[in-house]
């Protein structure tokens, strides 16, 4: 699977299953051993059940911040290239310096796709 | 054998500059005490490794394993070793048998029973009655020594090893598994203020606390140290692990250390909560 394709398969998962919205797909891209690294970026539709609970993030009006959405093919026959040094560079050149954290879209063989987020650095304890 | 901390007074140091090991001691023979563990407390080669690096231990390696310790001691010698702890179980029961007679007349005194006059003979009377020597024998206290005499007499390698040596001895384990760089890991956590514990119970190297483990839930679990360059990310390992660290609140952290710069990169990982 080409990574243009599975650029677009996270942009539909997106847009019409996770119901996310100004979802587009950025210009900037990374060469990293032989293939080529690109970003997405959208709004989420709600607060994320990982965000902390503040008074600024309770109001309905205010908008959700955009993240940034890596998509990687598991690859369970096949070695990936996804390492350490890796993940620095795209932290590094595809997003803005006060990123803190992508969303890695990992698409199983079967072209479902699951959401783990990738902080940069230890992260700080959230309040229970 | 994993490194291991007898004194109480080292225990409670140790504890001051956030090392908390895990306490191990236990009585065989006592059984339904197992629950409440003791000395020694066990630590983690990284913790020897930081306290030697540090000059805060002065580390003893004792090279011969365990087996190999007892198959050493001759029948002479057991038997002598035996006679020992024979010799000095008595005494402490003998001197707790005078203890506890001694108790006995001072409370009977104390209550008016006998007084200054009362005879021997009326006092062994007394004893029989009231079946006193049987519960004093029943109630009397095994002291187990909390040090070993047979580690006491191992030779210790240490004396003639310089701290380079000791150094390179206790790194070789991990050079052995090919672990190298998850010391520096450990030392960037504790430098960054975290006290860290064995992971096992959560599908890692290492679980860190902000702070004192009485006082703070762990909310990383650490795994060993990849290569920064060329070893990817186990994509279904990271997905397992994050997804059990939903369950039990803690993120899944990976690390590795960039050669020409030896800085250590951290990523934590966590479920979105969708899809």
């Amino acid at each position: 699977m080409a990574t243009t394709d599975i650029i677009s398969l996270v942009k539909n998962n997106l847009l019409y299953f996770q119901m996310w919205t100004e979802v587009e797909i950025l210009q900037d891209d990374l060469s990293w051993k032989g293939n080529s690294l690109r970003l997405l970026r959208g709004r989420p539709p709600h607060k994320l059940s990982n965000d902390v609970d503040t008074e600024h993030e309770n109001s309905l009006s205010s908008p959700r911040p955009l993240e940034f959405i890596l998509p990687i093919n598991m690859s369970q026959y096949k070695e990936n290239f996804l390492t350490l040094e890796c993940l620095s560079q795209t932290f590094t050149h595809l997003c803005s310096p006060s990123t803190e954290r992508i969303l890695l879209a990992i698409i199983n063989d079967d072209g479902t796709i699951v959401y783990y987020f990738v902080y940069k650095g230890v992260r700080k304890p959230k309040r229970n | 054998m994993p490194p291991l901390v007898f004194d109480i007074d080292h225990i409670k140091l140790l504890r001051k500059w956030g090392i908390c090991g895990v306490l191990s001691g236990t009585l065989p023979t006592a059984a339904q005490q197992n629950v409440f563990l003791s000395v020694p407390l066990r630590l983690m080669l990284e913790d020897v490794l930081w306290l030697h690096l540090n000059n805060l231990a002065d580390v003893k390696l004792i090279r011969q394993e365990g087996d190999e310790i007892m198959e050493g001691i001759t029948l002479e010698r057991g038997a002598k070793l035996s006679k020992i702890v024979n010799d000095r179980l008595n005494k402490s029961f003998e001197y707790q048998r005078k203890f506890k007679k001694d108790e006995h007349i001072a409370k009977l005194k104390k209550i008016g029973r006998i007084n200054d006059k009362t005879t021997a003979e009326e006092l062994q009377r007394l004893d029989k009655s009231s079946n006193n020597d049987q519960l004093i024998e029943s109630s009397l206290f095994i002291d187990i020594a909390n040090t070993s005499m047979i580690l006491r007499d191992i030779r210790s390698d240490s004396d003639s090893l310089s701290r380079d040596d000791i150094s390179d001895l206790l790194f070789k384990q991990y050079r052995q598994a090919g672990k190298m760089q998850t010391y520096f890991l450990y030392k960037a956590l504790r430098d960054q203020g975290y006290v860290l514990s064995p992971g096992g119970r959560f599908g890692g190297k290492f679980i860190a606390y902000p702070g004192d483990p009485l006082r703070f839930h762990s909310h990383l679990t650490i795994q060993d140290a990849i290569d920064y360059h060329n070893e990817p990310i186990d994509l279904i390992s990271m997905i397992s692990g994050a997804r059990l660290g939903t369950t039990v609140k803690k993120l899944w952290v990976i690390g590795g250390v960039a050669e020409e710069t030896k800085e250590t990169h951290f990523f934590s990982i966590e479920w979105a909560g969708f899809g």
